[in-house]
């Protein structure tokens, strides 16, 4: 597993410093950003309603709307793209696939892999869930710890799921493009679809960026369907991997 | 004792048949050269054995530990040839981490040199010196020589003689008859997916001699081999009743992949 950890370390460092300027760019200027957008309110209140600017001015719905509810949320489904696209269609399109597939069994090799992208998903999801107490707390400012665990596990849930779809395209196409582009065009159908009532469903962002959470009330049959769509969906990557001509 | 035995395989992809039934064996101590033309099975036939591809029915039966340099020498670009040495130790389970450094130094490698800055050549020298660190009994290489330079060819030859002499096995294709010649104990020629001549090299060079005929006539049996101005050239079996003249290794091969026959 060292060396996806390794192949993975330019991504995962990209995104990590990507998403630190973000959270560097919000949390530091709740103030600045509060009286700007006070000073615009009449233009602003006709998206957001009318008690959203001010509730601004409290750090906690500030944090929530704006990094979990906005910036952080919006990242989920592409963290868990960045990772599971390149992860077998980049050894398939390089050529390198033989030099691991005649020196581990396919089972090592994939789980591997898998483990490796899961590890630092899990390790970029928690961090930057933490992130904002973790700053509250240096700041002597107070946010419910039990509301950033409660996106914690949608955002989890949902890059995991994002990554599964990815894994099965990286292990489908021979080339990082094509498995690139067809995850980008599944979360864009899938959004799109999402705005029509009856199938609303489809759209992961109304469950990564859910409101609810801001009560720490966690969508617990749409976390387990996520999750069990997301096994199969790895259960199929393998079977596919499985029986793969190289 | 034998290290591979191959029986009966066959492998296609859709309508395509890439190998037909063939059959062999590799025994310890031996070189042995799989040969024939682009699109004749070899790389199939390796990949199958190698568990790459899954054969469509047939036997393979490896009693060995295998190591194996593929046709495309691709190795991770943004590696140094130092790391690339540490990432096939923790990926292999027999390998010799001194012999891999000791044949980057014969190779004359730099174990700081990024992949990506390797020539064709040299990239392939770096594949050959992970294969080879490889601590096994049957080393399977396609096209080993490829695009190495006549120094570095004859000493990876010389290195793939020795390990047959050390009781290795060595499985290889080339394109490059004379290598062959220099090292192969047995070979067999594939054309389109079967194995048309198999056999120790002298004993193939025994079995054929090239018979000239006036144009437009023929020999029977004959594999068609080239033609001259006023006559025709043909590949025959020996026998008792006609005369010919003793033929070179790649008229035999040449004759055999043509396939034309009368």
């Amino acid at each position: 597993m060292r060396k996806e950890l390794y192949d993975m370390r330019v991504r995962t460092l990209w995104m990590f410093f990507i998403l630190l300027a973000i959270f560097l760019s919000i949390a530091p200027f709740h103030k600045m950003i509060y009286n700007f957008l006070e000073k615009e309110s009449f233009a602003v209140q006709k998206y957001v309603g009318k008690n959203f600017i001010a509730n601004l001015k409290d750090w906690k719905f500030f944090i929530y709307t704006q990094w979990f509810g906005k910036n952080f949320g919006q990242l989920i489904p592409i963290i868990g793209l960045i990772l599971g696209f390149p992860l077998f269609s980049r050894e398939f399109e390089n050529s390198t696939i033989e030099f691991l597939l005649v020196r581990r069994t396919r089972r090592d090799v994939f789980s591997s892999k898998f483990l490796a992208a899961t590890t630092m998903l899990v390790a970029i999801v928690v961090f930057f869930s933490f992130l904002p107490w973790i700053y509250s707390a240096i700041f002597g400012k107070t946010l419910d710890l039990k509301v950033c665990l409660a996106f914690m596990v949608h955002d989890l849930t949902a890059a995991f799921f994002w990554m599964s779809v990815s894994l099965l395209f990286s292990v489908v196409f021979t080339e990082q493009v094509k498995a690139l582009l067809s995850v980008l065009g599944v979360l864009g159908v899938t959004t799109a679809l999402g705005f029509i009532k009856p199938i609303r469903f489809l759209n992961t962002y109304r469950y990564i960026l859910s409101a609810d959470l801001m009560r720490s009330s966690i969508d617990a049959m749409y976390t387990i369907s996520l999750l069990i769509i997301s096994f199969t969906t790895i259960f199929i990557s393998w079977k596919v991997f499985e029986g793969k001509d190289i | 004792m034998e290290l591979l035995r191959v029986k009966n395989l066959k492998k296609s992809y859709g309508e395509l048949v890439a190998v037909d039934g063939i059959s062999f064996t590799v025994e310890q101590g031996e070189v042995f050269a799989l040969l024939g033309p682009n699109g004749a099975g070899k790389t199939s036939t390796i990949k199958c054995i190698l568990g790459l591809r899954k054969k469509d029915s047939g036997e393979i039966v490896l009693n060995s530990s295998v190591a194996y340099l593929p046709e495309k020498k691709e190795l991770y670009r943004s590696y140094t040839v130092e790391r690339m040495i540490k990432t096939a130790k923790s990926y292999g389970k027999n390998f010799d981490e001194k012999k891999a450094y000791s044949l980057v130094e014969e190779f004359k490698l730099n174990p700081s040199e990024k992949v990506a800055n390797l020539s064709h050549g040299m990239a392939t020298l770096l594949y050959l010196a992970i294969t080879l660190a490889e601590d096994v009994t049957l080393y399977v290489m396609d096209e080993p020589t490829w695009g190495l330079d006549p120094l570095m060819r004859n000493k990876v030859l010389s290195i793939m003689r020795k390990l047959s002499l050390d009781g290795k096995a060595v499985l290889y294709t080339s394109h490059i008859l004379s290598e062959v010649e220099k090292v192969a104990d047995r070979v067999a020629i594939m054309r389109k997916g079967k194995i048309v001549e198999m056999g120790p090299l002298d004993d193939i060079k025994e079995k054929y001699i090239l018979v000239s005929v006036p144009k437009g006539e023929s020999v029977e049996g004959g594999y068609f081999y080239k033609e001259t101005t006023e006559e025709e050239i043909y590949l025959v079996e020996k026998a008792t009743n006609i005369e010919g003249q003793p033929a070179s290794f790649d008229a035999i091969f040449e004759a055999l992949v043509k396939g034309e026959r009368k």
